[in-house]
């Protein structure tokens, strides 16, 4: 019995060793529902022409930091980690990531802009894959109603010059609307909330408004305060913060947890979306009459958000060579143009995709507008400042002054303590 | 005890270890004593949560006490064991589902507008629709309801056990006497429910302090910080700001408190009454 026992764990041992020879385990956040048979099915073709494995698993976003964390900190990390633009400076300052300098010319040509945000300190540690990229939902009907133009979707739209703050607000005053008669609106302007996790729908308008979020006073290469104790700052707050208490077109001031339901609802004209709403509203509501365009142009520029997530190899990988290949599979041209076409996002390279899709178009069109983040381990620490002050400011329990000082003070501080 | 040395005594000192460290749960630590303990005794944002905290325990097990005991007594005094089944079943059901599952689904429930079933009824009624997550008396007050209804579950049960325990012949004499039920109920029931009741006190008392799920999921801290719960800011400098040393002595923070509100509950509210 014993012998037995001895040999099915040598057993188990040897092909254990075998298997994770060739198996490269991949965690990724997921970018539609069915993500994992998504991947397993593109990756197909890798495992058969390399025989490595694929061990894919999609983690949640919810508890992104969480695991993570924990799997780096534990020294069980995946061999290959999908790590977004905020989250992947933290994991190379700690020394967590895999330097990829000597491959640097083996992926291929990306865009310039978005391949040097894979570079920290000087090394290049993420490998860029997709874009994320947010613009102007509209309502068409409501628009019909009211009897506005529709928002531009190119610089040769009638509306192009036309479509700014001002006209904005116009528009997103013209329709909100009391349409039941108690009193109250209930179709409303404009959509954004001041307790959403991230600041993607709220950072255009600061950066409309020339608010750059980091700012390098003494040109050395380092940030050293943030842009909002300017006048820009002021103007850009003062923007949100008159959207819901001075013209009141911002369903629940500012605090309704989900645009998702207004918009399947109609009772919001105008919101800023991801590519990934427009697949959901094909699939869920395809009579919503709705159509996408550009940001209003500020003061300063018509600025969007867009983010950029990387493929990053960890430095504990036991396959790292083999992790490196995958990375290169993965990024290659066709394979970027399949897997981002089924989940409604973009590429890093310059590829031809959505030919056939006017809305998906439009979101080619804006990636030009696209403020990329500053590359920053602290970034997340960055962002919960500026919406604190942002809720704070738009709630009217601080001035919009103080607001401004308040996200300049603690950037400051925060900076220093790194 | 390998699992109790594992899983308990040896992250407990570890974690006094790494109070006092300055650095990320990733990389390199620098050792600085006390430092991040004189920095959350002077960080307003922790007294907030401190605060915070507070009112949920305060508001919350109270409540969940009370109601507990309530519907123990309700669902004890029925006639047949199938209807007490039945009605421990179904205050027993919200223990039993994810947290999360719940939260989300409360967070949906109070959306404001038409949006909102809650407000739907509000409004059918002729009431204006209330802004619950977006104001932060009624957000505070939401999680605490999802918390007192979530956790009845077991109090309940607990408080039945309890009330099984009590002999008829005390009920019985009390009749005899010329007690009535609410007599009864106060000069035998809850006197000899005592070891119960500072049981049940006492969890509350922890698990509410650690209050962390439905924050993270409803509010996330807000609106304007009035939901944020200590165990929610631990996390954030733990996972998010990666500020190891920080999270951990405010953990150790929240640790004495626990200790001595439990404490202090067990020295005033024990008894030696036996039966």
């Amino acid at each position: 019995m014993k012998k037995i026992l001895l040999v099915t764990l040598i057993s188990l041992f040897i092909f254990q060793v075998t298997v994770s020879a060739a198996t490269v385990e991949v965690w990724k956040g997921p970018h539609s529902n069915n993500a994992k048979e998504i991947w397993n099915s593109l990756t197909e073709s890798f495992t058969e022409s390399t025989g490595i494995e694929i061990e894919f698993t999609a983690t949640p976003w919810d508890s992104w930091d969480e695991k993570y964390t924990s799997a780096f900190a534990a020294g069980s990390p995946p061999d290959v980690s999908y790590m977004p633009d905020e989250f992947y400076p933290r994991f190379a300052v700690e020394d967590q990531l895999y330097e990829l300098d000597e491959y640097e010319n083996e992926f291929g040509s990306f865009y310039q802009s978005i391949w040097d945000m894979g570079h920290y300190n000087g090394h290049l540690y993420a490998v860029p894959f997709l874009q994320v990229n947010y613009l102007q939902y509209y309502n068409k009907d409501l628009f019909d109603e009211a009897g506005l133009s529709y928002l531009p979707g190119s610089e040769d739209d009638d509306m192009y010059d036309n479509w700014t703050w001002d006209t904005f607000v116009n528009y997103a005053k013209k329709l909100t609307q009391d349409t039941n008669g108690d009193g109250n609106p209930d179709q409303w302007g404009y959509g954004f909330s001041v307790s959403e996790v991230n600041p993607n729908t709220l950072y255009p308008f600061l950066w409309q408004a020339g608010v750059e979020l980091l700012v390098d006073e003494d040109g050395d290469g380092s940030y050293d305060r943030s842009g909002m104790d300017t006048p820009e700052g002021r103007k850009g707050l003062q923007f949100l913060v008159d959207l819901v208490q001075k013209h009141n077109v911002i369903p629940a001031e500012g605090y309704h947890p989900d645009m998702e339901p207004l918009i399947d609802n109609e009772q919001l004209a105008m919101t800023m979306i991801e590519a990934s709403t427009v697949a959901r509203l094909k699939e869920d509501r395809p009579e919503i009459n709705y159509g996408v365009g550009f940001n209003p142009k500020g003061p300063e520029s018509r600025a969007a958000f867009g983010n950029v997530g990387f493929f990053t190899v960890s430095k504990d990988s036991e396959n790292k060579e083999e992790a490196v290949e995958f990375i290169k599979h993965i990024t290659e041209k066709n394979f970027m143009k399949e897997f981002l076409t089924k989940v409604t996002l973009f590429p890093t390279k310059d590829i031809e995709m959505f030919e056939n899709d006017p809305k998906m178009q439009v979101f080619v069109r804006n990636g030009q507008y696209i403020k990329p983040y500053p590359i920053v381990p602290y970034l997340r620490e960055v962002h919960d400042i500026y919406l604190n002050a942002i809720e704070q400011a738009v709630a009217g329990t601080i001035s919009v002054e103080k607001a401004c000082k308040q996200v300049d003070d603690k950037i400051v501080t925060l900076i220093t303590e790194q | 005890m390998i699992v109790f040395l594992m899983f308990y005594i040896i992250p407990f000192f570890w974690t006094f270890f790494l109070a006092m460290q300055r650095g990320s749960i990733l990389g390199s630590k620098t050792f600085i004593g006390l430092n991040n303990f004189l920095k959350v005794i002077n960080d307003p944002f922790f007294i907030k949560t401190l605060g915070n905290t507070f009112k949920y325990v305060i508001l919350i097990v109270p409540s969940v006490i009370i109601i507990s005991l309530f519907l123990a007594v309700i669902i004890n005094s029925l006639t047949t064991n199938k209807a007490k089944s039945f009605f421990r079943g179904v205050v027993f059901i919200p223990m039993l589902s994810s947290v999360v599952v719940l939260a989300i689904l409360w967070k949906y429930l109070l959306m404001p507008g038409p949006t909102g079933f809650i407000n739907s009824v509000i409004s059918y009624f002729g009431f204006s629709s209330v802004n619950w997550l977006g104001k932060p008396f009624t957000a505070l007050l939401s999680i605490a309801i999802l918390e007192i209804w979530r956790g009845m579950g077991f109090y309940v049960i607990t408080f039945m056990a309890g009330l099984n325990g009590i002999p008829n012949e005390l009920y019985e004499a009390a009749r005899i006497e010329g007690a009535g039920v609410i007599k009864s109920f106060f000069y035998i029931t809850l006197p000899l429910l005592k070891p119960v009741f500072l049981f049940c006190l006492v969890m509350a008392s922890i698990w509410n302090f650690q209050l962390f799920d439905s924050v993270m999921v409803m509010t996330r801290g807000g609106p304007l910080n009035s939901t944020a719960t200590m165990v929610w800011y631990v996390y954030r400098n733990a996972f998010n700001y990666s500020k190891i040393g920080f999270a951990s002595s405010m953990s150790l923070v929240l640790f004495v408190i626990i200790l001595v509100v439990s404490l202090v509950q067990i020295k005033y509210l024990r008894t030696d009454i036996e039966y």
